[in-house]
């Protein structure tokens, strides 16, 4: 890629960059305003260290511009128009991607596009998902928590009574938050989940199962929270929930999650190489 | 010229292009209300109600332009119905409706459904019901969506909508209806939706002829 070539790329991003200026500023105000999205000043990051990393690749690839990109950044101007006519951000944020996608297949060709095809995509879990789904999840999560932490702690003879997402010990009635679901987590574990699988496993059908499994690795780290704070207020009394430990538990649980990932990674890097007989 | 300068010129065209136009699209247009919410009647059929504060119901919706929030009572007088009616002239990133469905903190439900209601002649419409609980307190809550004279239950269908008449009119108001009825342990279910159905069926087409179409 010569410097020519890059100029002309940069002109194009910025006049990109002030297109979506608005849909842009404010998704980088949701990052800094909602905790559950603070994740998302990291991925850009991540994104452009992958770029980085095959810098080799992007040299050495011919550049052939392809005018099929051109329908592809008309798609993404689209979706921009319906996503601020009808306020809906998210349907915005998403068409940057689009249109980042048409205006490389267009300028630099397929080629070169599939060398940047995953890093541009995993730019997708820097956008705050609709607040529709986000509640939605949180709502069945919520009530799943709360079941299941009520039978496992009723197993191991605590003595709890749960009726929709509240759990009533002889000491304390607690309930079951949004906060309380992981949700806030589960967006960051499955980003966390992707960059590790497509780093560390060979396979697409590797990397999609530690992706998919990424899922209740994170719900059972959670529900294994729940129990253990509902078990410890019944021990401990109420004010477990404004101790230290409760503040912390959060993370220490999110810690040992990432911990399971990456053991559950080795497992199926493991049995990939049995089945297909490659060692590195 | 080269290839890539043709297409490098149309990309910057199409992005200039589009950029101007977004900008010149992207207004909002408000819609007043045919009629004001507050001439809602306080007293039709069986039923009676008074304003009250929306503390009272447990549920507000802030951005709103306009809302009335009420309590009604029928002929029984023991049974409760809590009335919420917001209506929203334009929306944006900032001031939109937000479903009901997504309940404060500590509420729950374990179900949700379409009901349809006939209003004789024919005629139906359609609510969304759940049963919203917290301890031992219950709430029948019955809610419905109203864009451009059209009852909807759907939430996507109604931001399908919401859109599509954002791009052909340049307006997304909308309006949402939420009812609730406390559920009490020696009453039945059953007796509860036919209350709360039989005040829907009256209400609602009192309140759409206060919404523009």
């Amino acid at each position: 890629m010569n410097a020519k070539a890059l100029i002309k790329f940069f002109v194009a991003i910025s006049l990109l960059l002030a297109l979506y200026f608005a849909a842009l500023s404010s998704m980088v105000n949701a990052w800094y305003v909602d905790k559950e999205y603070s994740h998302g000043f990291l991925i850009p990051l991540i994104s452009g260290y992958l770029i980085w990393t095959k810098r080799a690749v992007i040299r050495s690839t011919p550049i052939l511009p392809d005018f099929k990109g051109y329908f592809i950044l008309l798609l993404g101007i689209v979706l921009l128009l319906l996503g601020t006519i009808a306020f809906e951000p998210f349907t915005a944020r998403i068409s940057f991607l689009i249109t980042v996608v048409g205006l490389v297949t267009l300028l630099f060709g397929r080629r070169l596009m599939m060398v940047f095809l995953f890093p541009i995509s995993y730019l997708v879990f820097m956008i705050p998902p609709p607040h529709i789904v986000m509640k939605s999840i949180a709502v069945g999560l919520k009530l799943f928590n709360a079941r299941v932490t009520a039978r496992v702690l009723t197993l191991l003879g605590i003595p709890v009574f749960q009726e929709g997402a509240n759990l009533e010990l002889p000491n304390a009635s607690l309930v079951v938050g949004d906060f309380c679901t992981g949700i806030l987590s589960l967006i960051a574990i499955i980003a966390i989940a992707v960059l590790y699988a497509y780093l560390t496993q060979k396979s697409l059908l590797s990397r999609a199962t530690l992706v998919v499994l990424s899922v209740p690795i994170a719900i059972l780290g959670n529900t294994v929270r729940l129990i253990t704070t509902v078990g410890l207020t019944y021990f401990y009394g109420e004010r477990v929930l404004q101790s230290a430990i409760h503040e912390f538990h959060g993370t220490v649980n999110f810690l040992f999650t990432i911990l399971f990932l990456a053991l559950a990674g080795k497992l199926i890097r493991r049995i990939d190489e049995k089945i297909t007989g490659v060692t590195p | 010229m080269r290839k890539n300068d043709h297409y490098f010129i149309l990309a910057c065209i199409t992005l200039l292009i589009a950029g101007i136009y977004i900008g010149s699209v992207s207004r909002e247009s408000r819609v007043r209300l045919a009629v004001p919410l507050e001439y809602l009647p306080q007293e039709f059929g069986e039923f009676k109600g008074q304003d009250v504060s929306p503390l009272r119901i447990a549920f507000d919706e802030p951005t709103a332009d306009v809302r009335v929030v009420r309590v009604y009572a029928g002929n029984g007088g023991n049974q409760p119905i809590y009335v919420f009616v917001g209506y929203w002239e334009n929306q944006n990133e900032k001031k939109r409706i937000k479903s009901p469905r997504y309940v404060a903190e500590g509420w729950g439900y374990y179900w949700i459904k379409t009901r349809t209601l006939s209003q004789g002649s024919g005629k139906e419409m359609q609510v969304k019901e759940f049963l919203n609980e917290r301890g031992d307190k219950k709430e029948l809550v019955y809610y419905c969506y109203i864009i451009k004279g059209k009852i909807v239950v759907d939430e996507y269908r109604s931001r399908v909508l919401t859109m599509l008449n954002s791009l052909v009119y340049g307006k997304n108001n909308a309006a949402l209806l939420r009812v609730a009825l406390p559920v009490a342990n020696d009453v039945s279910l059953d007796r509860v939706e036919q209350y709360g159905e039989a005040f829907i069926r009256d209400f609602l087409p009192l309140l759409s002829s206060h919404l523009p179409t």
